[in-house]
C-alpha cells in the first residue's frame, strides 16, 4: 500500500505512514487539489505555519507507463495567494515510487530558527538532518556536495537562496535522470519560498535496495493497456517537434505568428527570432558537443530535454525551454542564445522562475533602468540578486513587485503571477486560459495554440480552453503534459489504465470527471481565498493596444470569461 | 528523388521546398515545422529554399508548448 511522509517541522519529527484511504486513487494535481481544500484554511499566510507543501506521484506512479513519474507540488502560492500545483520532470517521483511514497506533506514551522533537510536512505528509513552547513548554497554546488555524501544515485528536491530568502518568484528544483543536474524546475507560484517558510532546503531520496510493488486490479490487463499506451506516445513522439528538437521548436511557430512576445509584449514581431531559434540551437549543440533527446525521467519517450554548453565546449545548462528562451530572448530585445543559456543556468542555480525573472527583467528595461537587449546588464541583475542587494531581492519578488517600483503601466500578470512566452491578442483561447485558470498567468493550464487557430472564432477558442483546462487537470494527474498530447487520440484508453489499476468501469467519463472535479475544487478555493472575477481578467493594456503584427486586440469581453465554466 | 515524410516525390531542377509540398500534396498551417535535413525552414521561406537530389523533408506539427 502506499506510503506518505509526514514531515512537521515544529516537532521536527518525520514519519512515514499509509496514504490515507480518500486519496489512495488519486494522484498529482488531483491529489494535491483535494488534500489543500480539506486541510489548508485557504485564508492562510501562505509563508505561515497553516501552508502546507504537497509533494505527490501521479496515479499511475510506479507503473511503467511512459511518463508516469512526474512530480507534482502543490502549497497555496506566496505569489498568487490561491492554490498552486506545480509540476517537474526529473527522477525525484521516479524514486519516491521506488520507496513506495505516493505523498510527502510538509508542515508547520520550526520554533528555532534552523534549516533542515529530509532524507529517505536504501532500506526506506526517513529522518531530518541538519542542514545548516548548507545555508546559501545554491541548487548546483548543494547537488554536487548531497552526491559526495550519498552517492550519485539519489533524486533530490530542492531550493537555492530563492527559496531560502522567500522570494515570490522562488522555484523548487529536481534533479534529472542520468546527469543528476538539478534543472528541472516546479517553477511557478513562489513555492521555493513556501518551502524555505519551512526551513527545509531538500528531499534527499535513494534508491530503495527493494522496489515498491504497485497493487494492480488486474496487472495483465494494466501492462496490455500499458503497452498499447507507450507505443501510441511514441509513434507520436516520432513527428512531435518537442523530441526532434525540443521546446525551442515553439519559437519557430510562435515568432512567425505574432505569438512571440516581443519587449515585453509590445505586440511587435522580432524578424531574428531564428537566431534564437532551432537551426542555431541544433548547430551550436553539434559544435560543442552538446545533446539533445535526452530524457529527464525513466522511460520517457518523449525526451524533449537537452544539454547545452558553452563555445568552450563546457557544460552550460540544461532543460533549456523556450519560455526562458523566449522571455529572457526576444521579451528583452536579446538574440544571443548564449548569453540567454547562462541566464537560464543562474536561475535554476539560485532557484527563481525563469518565465517570472525574465518578465521582472523586462520591466526594468520598459522603465529604463537598463536598456532593451543589454544581456550583459541582465547579467549584472542577476547577480544582484544572488548578492541579495536590495534590487536583487525585489527583482526576486517577481514581475509585479519590480514593474509596480518602477512606475510601469504596462504589468503583465494575472493573479499576480506573470504571463507565460505567448501573446493572448494572438492566441485568444490562452489568453482565456491565462485569466481564468485558477493557477494564474499559466500556459501549462491550457496552451490553445495548437488546437485552434485564431481564423477559428471567440466561441471556438473559449471552447478550446474550457476544455484543455479540464483535460490538463486529469493529465496533470497523471502524466507529462507533453506525452498527453499524444494521449488524446484514444482517451479511453486512459479509464481503461484506470480501472485496470484500481477497479471500477473502464470508462472514460470517470477521469473526465476527475478533471471538472479537480478544477472546481481549485476556483472553489480560490474563491474562499478571497479571489473574485476581478481576478479572472487579464491586465487592460492587452484590451487596450493592438498587436502590432496582426493588429488583433484580447476583445474577450467579460461575460465571455465569466460564464466559461458554468457546468 | 526527394522525400517527405517519408514518401518519394520525383525531384526536378530548381525545385523549392514550396514546390515540393505541392507535389506531395501534404498540407501545412501556421503550427508545421518544416525540416530540410534537420534545418527548419520558416513558412515564409519555402518558396526561396531550393532543394538538391536527395532532401528528406519532414513535417512536425506542433500540438503542445512549453
Amino acid at each position: 500500500m502506499w506510503s506518505k511522509l509526514s514531515i512537521d517541522m515544529e516537532k521536527l519529527e518525520i514519519k512515514k505512514e499509509p496514504i490515507e484511504k480518500e486519496y489512495k486513487e488519486l494522484g498529482g494535481r488531483a491529489l494535491i487539489a483535494q488534500y489543500l481544500i480539506r486541510n489548508v484554511p485557504p485564508t492562510c499566510d501562505p509563508l505561515g505555519s497553516e501552508n502546507q507543501l504537497v509533494i505527490c506521484n501521479t496515479i499511475f506512479a510506479g507503473t511503467k507507463l511512459t511518463t508516469a513519474h512526474r512530480l507534482s507540488i502543490g502549497g497555496k502560492s506566496p505569489l498568487t495567494g490561491g492554490i498552486k500545483e506545480s509540476n517537474a520532470g526529473g527522477n525525484a517521483a521516479y524514486q519516491l515510487a521506488n520507496q513506495g511514497i505516493k505523498m510527502v506533506v510538509v508542515k508547520n514551522i520550526p520554533k528555532e530558527k534552523g534549516l533542515w533537510f529530509a532524507h529517505i536512505d536504501s532500506k526506506g528509513n526517513v529522518s531530518l538532518e541538519d542542514a545548516n552547513i548548507y545555508k546559501g548554497i545554491n541548487n548546483y554546488e548543494f547537488v554536487e556536495k548531497i552526491n559526495e555524501r550519498y552517492g550519485d544515485k539519489v533524486a533530490v528536491i530542492s531550493i537555492g537562496i530563492g527559496g531560502e530568502r522567500l522570494y515570490k518568484s522562488a522555484s523548487i528544483q529536481v534533479t534529472e535522470f542520468n546527469s543528476n543536474h538539478p534543472s528541472r524546475a516546479a517553477a511557478r507560484g513562489g513555492l521555493g519560498s513556501l518551502m524555505g517558510s519551512k526551513c527545509l532546503k531538500a528531499i534527499v531520496i535513494e534508491n530503495p535496495v527493494e522496489k515498491y510493488k504497485v497493487e494492480y486490479a488486474d496487472e495483465g490487463k494494466f501492462n496490455e493497456s500499458c503497452l498499447k499506451f507507450n507505443k501510441m506516445i511514441a509513434a507520436g513522439a516520432k513527428k512531435d517537434p518537442f523530441h526532434n528538437f525540443g521546446t525551442i521548436s515553439t519559437i519557430e511557430a510562435t515568432g512567425a505568428n505574432g505569438i512571440l512576445p516581443v519587449d515585453n509584449f509590445s505586440g511587435k514581431l522580432f524578424p531574428e527570432y531564428q537566431e534564437v531559434g532551432v537551426n542555431k540551437f541544433m548547430t551550436n549543440l553539434s559544435a560543442r558537443g552538446g545533446r539533445n533527446k535526452i530524457p529527464c525521467q525513466p522511460g520517457c519517450v518523449i525526451q524533449c530535454s537537452n544539454c547545452y554548453n558553452d563555445k568552450d565546449g563546457k557544460y552550460l545548462t540544461s532543460g533549456f525551454e523556450y519560455e526562458t528562451i523566449a522571455l529572457f530572448g526576444p521579451n528583452c530585445h536579446i538574440s544571443d542564445l548564449d548569453a540567454i543559456a547562462q541566464m537560464d543556468r543562474i536561475c535554476d542555480n539560485l532557484g527563481v522562475d525563469t518565465i517570472e525573472t525574465a518578465n521582472a527583467i523586462a520591466m526594468c528595461m520598459e522603465s529604463g533602468k537598463i536598456n532593451w537587449g543589454d544581456s550583459e546588464a541582465v547579467i549584472s541583475l542577476l547577480k544582484e540578486m544572488e548578492d541579495g542587494t536590495e534590487f536583487g531581492n525585489l527583482i526576486g519578488n517577481g514581475c509585479e513587485a519590480v514593474g509596480k517600483h518602477l512606475g510601469v503601466e504596462r504589468i503583465p500578470v494575472v493573479k499576480h503571477q506573470a504571463l507565460a512566452g505567448y501573446d493572448p491578442r494572438n492566441t485568444k483561447g490562452t489568453g482565456i486560459t491565462y485569466a481564468t485558470s485558477p493557477m494564474g498567468a499559466d500556459h501549462t493550464a491550457g496552451l490553445t495554440m495548437g488546437r485552434a487557430f485564431e481564423d477559428a472564432g471567440r466561441t471556438a477558442q473559449a471552447y478550446v480552453s474550457n476544455k484543455l483546462q479540464v483535460a490538463i487537470c486529469f493529465s496533470d494527474s497523471m502524466m507529462c503534459l507533453f506525452a498527453f498530447a499524444h494521449a488524446a487520440n484514444n482517451l479511453p484508453l486512459l479509464g481503461e489504465l484506470v480501472a485496470s489499476l484500481y477497479g471500477g468501469e473502464a470508462d472514460f467519463s470517470r477521469v473526465a470527471a476527475m478533471g471538472v472535479k479537480t478544477l472546481l475544487t481549485e476556483r472553489q478555493y480560490n474563491k474562499m481565498a478571497g479571489m473574485t472575477i476581478e481576478d479572472d481578467r487579464l491586465p487592460g493594456f492587452f484590451y487596450k493596444d493592438k498587436s502590432f503584427a496582426t493588429g488583433s486586440k484580447f476583445d474577450i469581453n467579460d461575460y465571455e470569461l465569466e460564464v466559461l465554466f458554468d457546468f | 528523388m526527394i522525400t517527405v515524410n517519408n514518401r518519394e516525390i520525383n525531384y526536378k531542377i530548381g525545385m523549392s521546398v514550396y514546390d515540393a509540398l505541392q507535389e506531395s500534396g501534404e498540407s501545412i498551417n501556421n503550427m508545421t515545422l518544416v525540416v530540410v535535413d534537420e534545418k527548419v525552414i520558416a513558412l515564409d521561406k519555402l518558396k526561396d529554399e531550393i532543394l538538391n537530389n536527395g532532401m528528406n523533408i519532414k513535417l512536425l506539427h506542433i500540438v503542445s508548448g512549453g
